[in-house]
């Protein structure tokens, strides 16, 4: 061991900031971490603390010495040792603090690492019953029953103590011993405390660190029972009494925040554990609280320790109101509301609390009163249940007070100031009206009183109309000139989707009649065009924004089209359509340069284009107001293009930019959902939205690619609709829009090729993307107007089987044109988007017509053309995508030879060069093979390269190193030994083969799974369950000639047989797989 | 349900109502008959700032089992949806919602958020779910950005 004077320099060193030991700190922490728990241990911590010429820090180091001996395995025989030298030391520096606090005050972190390495050893002496043996036979302490009580024996020994470094050893530790379970009568104890008030702070402090250790010790172990019925039956009646006098008799404004901690803890830890047999009430306690509370004001201490009481308050009914009685919560609903459900109460207490809202507005302390709304909301939570009973049962009784109380509720919702910026009271009532709204919607009929419903609307009437106005958009307004804080506009935005919801829950109570009709009639009872704004004024619209905005979320699900409740109600409110529209043109017209405007800009617009998408349903029944709908949705997208080429140009800050990409999101999918909606009130409109759509075609338009596949779904959503024209009227506008698009691809692909650019490239990318935009709109699934068609329908068939205007002819020719092109024929994504166009109609039926319904033998053509031109490896997964739609939408029209023919020259010409070394291909060809095996098998199986070149092939890939590899040819294996597509003679066939190539089979999927990595395992579980299940004899056979080849290890692999045998079930096969696994290859589980 | 499973899920929904991230958001669905179901909820978890997911607010579908939280609840997001490690079913690979890998019941919604949120801009290219995200992920990263882009204009709210 280093010499005293050695270590000491070193804990110096580690702590002084500029150390001058050569020694780096990490090796110095290594170097007192190896003495700390060294057998020396001990002796050093001793020697550390019991010289008063070291500085605190080694003191502390001392200490910290002592815990970690406390923790070492061998620390149960040392106990009495440990115990010894830490309640000495503790007495002693506690001693000499009391005796002179300010010079010994460095000292007070050494003696709380004193108290908390005790506060282990109460917990490990009481706790130790395993140990009795060990216990009796050193004969150690049994049982320790209160520390405080041994503290207060042992401080009780006054100026004596500075004595006990001159007394021998053995007398010192009598007097330890003795004090340990000593009895310490109440008055003992106060006269103690009273005697200097160090003390009253040390017994305080050091019950806290015990409850707190004892908090951490129950949260990271089981269960501690008997701690918890010692503490119970000595040290919480040492500590209450504490507490219970330091709250009586300490004035106000001399209250130490020591004793708010220790009742923290003590809260905490009662609340965690109480049981059935151990409760430990705190009533009186909290009892004493209440009456601090209401001592605390403005003169005495500025109403800190209400503050602090709140906050303990708080703890309480956010997480185990019960520790309260019902008592004691009738005083605080006094209090805190001016009123009391039962009526008992004394309400005079609810000026207390007035004075101390006013201290904290008056003060702006805006997060002292989040912290009083969060805990009043909370307490109110508590009793919404009771609450609604009371309100709107049979069991109702005591109305006048029940109002009362609802109208103080709805004060408080409606607390006078701005929300979030200056309160929180309207924020947290949300969560309080849902659960009553949620507890009011579970309560049986016949349980409800006769005026329940008047009651429940007339109250949830008023919530709204007090939440409308905190929602609004001039307290964001607000929220942004106030220093446009983040995170401050992100709660204002909770808030509003808060209320949103509850609104929604609301309406369930209050349906059309009280809250949609309420908010439409307030949104279009009067013409809003009057209302001018100055540019920078918009707050008359402010309110319409907000009711657009909840109403928006009621009729979100609603279908308008069938509804005639929605004509009556927009016929009385005729300027309904014209307002949201003025909304979005005013959002429109807001200056963005203004840095308050762009967010408020798109709040104008998202929410009212999202209520003319929730609403345009309407326009079925009365079309009058589509026109000027349409129009100023398209005005908005002149708008986004105009300031997407102004924002090209100039140099505009990337959050402008934003805003106006999220624009014009809004704006077309709004525009989408009205084509969707309304395509049979739009023929008239064609011809305009071609007009559009051949604007924003243009190169120079500055519109996303998501824009014009839009446009391009709405043009096809309108000439969808007009089925009764027939096809030819439809194959006119078809043809016009192909050719449109045709005419921009030209321009783009004439440019000279050296100079195109990647915007180009997107361009006509984007061009075959919105034909296949524009081909799914033309796929009609609604099954009505399907019954019309019906009737047309074989001409409609001959006609696009004939397609005498040559869609698909222009559609191949535009795909052969760009691909032909060299700048498009290197990337694969032209490829993808060919084959998303030709597989397009692959999903429908036979039956159904549809332009774009390229012949089996179209695609096969293009497929073996490009497949060869193309970049093979990037381009093979697309086209094997088309490829596995169309073995699956012609399986009845394809034989066994023909594909044979496909698989050879898609697949086998480019193995040996291509599939062989890449996974990514490999893994293509085995779900291409899988995925016929899924739609008609037999195609498969009686193939020519069946036999020759995938079962050969495909054994030899189990053991491969490649994870995807292995997950799609364990899937390939299982699907063959199990298909449920099988025909009978498929069946017959590969059992025939299976059982021919079973051995070997079994061998690679069992040396696969052998070196395969822990993760893979899965992969191989469902394929020897479907062999185990399929072929029982046989691989058990298989298995029992195979295993002895792979590795040496007959116990296990025969323990393995038998288990798999008679195990049931992919888990617990899983389970037996894993286990073989970690046998053989004599790795750790874990 | 069992009174375990309800007793978690009335506490998260207080928690989620209290404390939840910026932007996301859940709750759980209604039945037909207007009650709430607390075994199925939906749910938002918008793209992190600064990445390519920024401009969407993606769904989910959150069901919890009867067993929860004993076991993890199953996370969807829209069929077809284009990320590596989602299913083409649109279910999540994600190794907290695996009652095999690292679902432990202490897990809450906002954490299984959080994670959904971080998984989108950080695929697990060790879990890959669907084909063709993964290898855009893998093989071209330029094809994938362009996809995401897009999906994310999909979702904008």
């Amino acid at each position: 061991m280093s010499s005293i004077e050695d270590v000491v320099a070193l804990i110096d060193a580690l702590y002084s900031r500029q150390h001058s030991s050569q020694l780096g700190v990490n090796e110095i922490q290594s170097k007192l971490q190896e003495i700390q728990k060294s057998s020396d241990g001990l002796p050093l911590a001793n020697e550390l603390l019991s010289n008063p010429l070291y500085s605190s820090n080694v003191r502390y180091f001392g200490a910290l010495t002592l815990t970690v001996q406390s923790n070492l395995e061998s620390a149960k025989l040392n106990r009495h040792e440990l115990l010894r030298i830490n309640l000495l030391h503790l007495t002693m520096l506690a001693h000499r603090y009391v005796e002179n606090p300010s010079q010994c005050a460095g000292n007070y972190i050494t003696i709380k690492k004193l108290m908390s390495n005790l506060s282990l050893l109460f917990h490990d002496i009481n706790e130790a019953e395993t140990d009795s043996l060990v216990t009796e036979t050193a004969g150690l302490i049994a049982e320790w029953w209160n520390p405080i009580n041994t503290l207060v024996q042992l401080l009780s020994q006054g100026n004596q103590i500075e004595e006990w470094t001159h007394i021998d050893e053995q007398s010192r530790d009598g007097l330890i011993m003795q004090s340990l379970n000593a009895q310490l009568p109440y008055q003992d104890l106060i006269t103690f405390i009273s005697s200097n008030p160090r003390y009253n702070q040390l017994l305080l402090t050091f019950t806290e660190i015990i409850v707190e250790d004892l908090t951490k010790l129950q949260t990271r172990r089981h269960s501690t029972p008997r701690i918890n019925e010692i503490v119970h039956k000595h040290l919480y009646i040492t500590t209450m009494s504490l507490l219970n006098v330091n709250l009586t008799s300490t004035p106000v404004d001399q209250i130490d925040d020591t004793i708010f901690k220790t009742v923290t803890a003590w809260v905490t830890y009662v609340s965690l554990t109480r049981s059935g047999n151990i409760s430990m009430d705190l009533s009186e306690l909290f009892q004493n609280l209440i009456n601090l509370m209401y001592q605390s004001n403005d003169d005495t201490d500025s109403f800190n320790v209400a503050e602090r009481i709140i906050s303990i308050w708080s703890y309480i009914f956010s997480n185990d109101t019960t520790l309260m009685n019902y008592e004691l919560r009738e005083q605080i609903e006094a209090t805190f509301l001016g009123v009391t459900r039962s009526g008992n109460a004394d309400v005079s207490k609810n000026q207390w609390l007035l004075q101390y809202m006013n201290h904290l507005v008056t003060n702006e302390m805006i997060t002292e009163l989040k912290e009083l709304s969060i805990c009043i909301v909370d307490f109110l939570q508590i009793s919404s249940l009771d609450l609604c009973n009371k309100l709107f049962t049979k069991t109702a009784n005591n109305e006048a007070i029940i109002q009362q109380y609802i109208k103080v509720l709805l004060q408080l919702t409606n607390f006078p100031l701005l929300p979030v910026l200056q309160e929180s009271f309207s924020i947290r009532m949300v969560d309080f009206w849902l659960d009553l709204a949620d507890s009011y919607l579970n309560l049986p009929n016949e349980a409800l009183a006769p005026n329940a419903i008047n009651v429940a609307v007339d109250i949830f009437q008023q919530v709204i109309n007090i939440y409308l106005p905190k929602i609004s958009l001039l307290n964001k307004q607000k929220i942004i000139e106030d220093g446009n804080d983040e995170t401050l506009i992100h709660e204002f935005e909770d808030f509003r989707s808060a209320v949103t919801d509850l609104s929604q829950s609301l309406w369930s109570i209050l349906g059309n009649e009280h809250l949609t009709n309420i908010l439409i009639s307030g949104i279009g009872s009067n013409d809003a065009s009057g209302i001018v704004t100055n540019g920078t004024d918009f707050s008359s619209y402010y309110q319409i924004e907000a009711m657009c905005s909840l109403l928006n979320k009621l009729l979100v699900d609603m279908d308008l089209s069938i509804s005639p409740w929605i004509v009556n109600i927009l016929t009385k409110n005729p300027f309904f359509i014209q307002n949201i529209l003025l909304l979005f043109k005013t959002g429109l017209t807001m200056d963005q340069q203004n840095p308050n405007n762009g967010p408020l800009k798109l709040d104008f617009i998202r929410s009212s284009s999202n209520l003319i998408g929730s609403t345009c349903g309407y326009f079925n029944r009365d079309p009058k107001e589509l026109n000027s709908c349409i129009e100023t949705l398209f005005q908005g997208l002149e708008t986004c293009t105009a300031k997407n080429t102004a924002n090209k140009n100039n140099n505009v800050p990337e959050k402008i930019k934003e805003i106006d990409d999220k624009f014009e999101v809004i704006v077309i999918k709004t525009i989408a959902t009205v084509c969707d909606v309304c395509r049979k009130q739009l023929p008239n409109y064609l011809v305009h939205f071609f007009n559009v759509f051949n604007n924003l075609l243009q190169y120079e338009s500055n519109v996303s690619q998501f824009t014009r596949g839009k446009l391009a779904r709405c043009i096809g959503y309108i000439i969808e609709c007009q089925y009764e024209l027939g096809p030819e009227t439809q194959a006119k506008y078809i043809v016009q829009f192909l050719d449109m698009i045709n005419g921009y691809v030209d321009t783009c692909l004439s440019s000279d090729p050296s100079s195109i650019t990647s915007q180009q490239v997107d361009y006509i990318h984007t061009m075959l993307e919105c034909i296949s935009e524009f081909g799914s709109s033309m796929i009609n699934n609604n099954e009505e107007e399907n019954e019309q068609l019906l009737q047309q329908l074989p001409h409609y068939q001959q006609f696009w089987a004939a397609d005498p205007s040559g869609c698909r002819t222009r559609v191949m020719g535009l795909i052969e044109k760009i691909l032909t092109n060299s700048i498009y024929s290197t990337n694969s994504s032209f490829i993808e988007v060919a084959c998303l166009l030709l597989g397009k109609t692959l999903i429908l039926k036979e039956v159904e017509p549809h332009f774009l319904k390229f012949s089996m033998a179209d695609i096969i053509q293009f497929v073996l053309k490009h497949l060869n031109e193309h970049n093979y490896v990037s381009s093979l997964p697309f086209f094997v995508y088309l490829l596995e739609k169309l073995v699956s939408h012609y399986k009845d029209n394809l034989s066994a030879n023909e594909f044979d023919y496909l698989f050879k020259e898609i697949f086998l010409k480019y193995y040996s060069q291509y599939i062989a070394s890449d996974p990514d291909l490999l893994q293509s060809m085995i779900n291409f093979i899988i995925s016929v095996l899924d739609v008609k098998p037999s195609l498969v199986v009686n193939s020519s390269e069946w036999m020759n070149f995938i079962l050969p092939t495909f054994v030899k890939l189990l053991p491969s190193n490649e994870k995807f590899t292995i997950f799609a040819v364990t899937k390939f294996w299982t699907k063959v030994v199990n298909n449920r597509k099988y025909t009978q003679q498929d069946l017959q066939l590969t059992r025939q083969q299976i059982i021919m190539i079973g051995s070997e089979l079994v061998y690679q999927t069992m040396f696969g799974l052998y070196n395969t990595q822990r993760s893979d395992l899965n992969s191989y579980t469902d394929l020897l369950r479907a062999l185990v299940a399929k072929f029982p004899i046989e691989t058990k056979a298989w298995l029992i000639e195979t295993l002895p080849k792979i590795c040496n290890n007959p116990t296990v692999h025969e323990k393995f047989i038998n288990k798999l045998f008679i195990t049931r079930g992919s888990r617990a096969a899983g389970n037996v797989i894993l286990t073989w696994w970690l046998d053989v290859t004599s790795l750790p589980s874990y | 349900m069992s009174s375990l499973c309800l007793q978690r899920l009335q506490e998260e929904r207080k928690k989620w109502r209290k404390d939840h991230p910026f932007g996301f958001y859940a709750k759980p669905t209604k039945k037909a008959d207007g009650s709430m179901n607390l075994q199925k909820w939906e749910a938002g978890v918008p793209g992190k700032e600064g990445t390519i997911w920024q401009e969407g607010v993606y769904p989910l579908t959150i069901e919890y089992p009867d067993e929860y939280p004993s076991k993890p609840p199953k996370v969807r997001l829209p069929a077809g949806f284009y990320h590596p490690n989602v299913y083409p079913s649109g279910t999540i690979c994600l190794s907290i919602l695996n009652e095999d890998q690292d679902w432990r019941p202490a897990i809450t919604l906002k954490q299984i958020c959080l994670g959904i949120q971080d998984l989108l801009d950080a695929p697990n290219i060790k879990s890959p779910a669907q084909e063709p995200a993964f290898r855009a992920f893998s093989k071209n990263k330029d094809e994938y950005k362009k996809k995401i882009l897009l999906q994310a204009k999909q979702y904008t709210q």
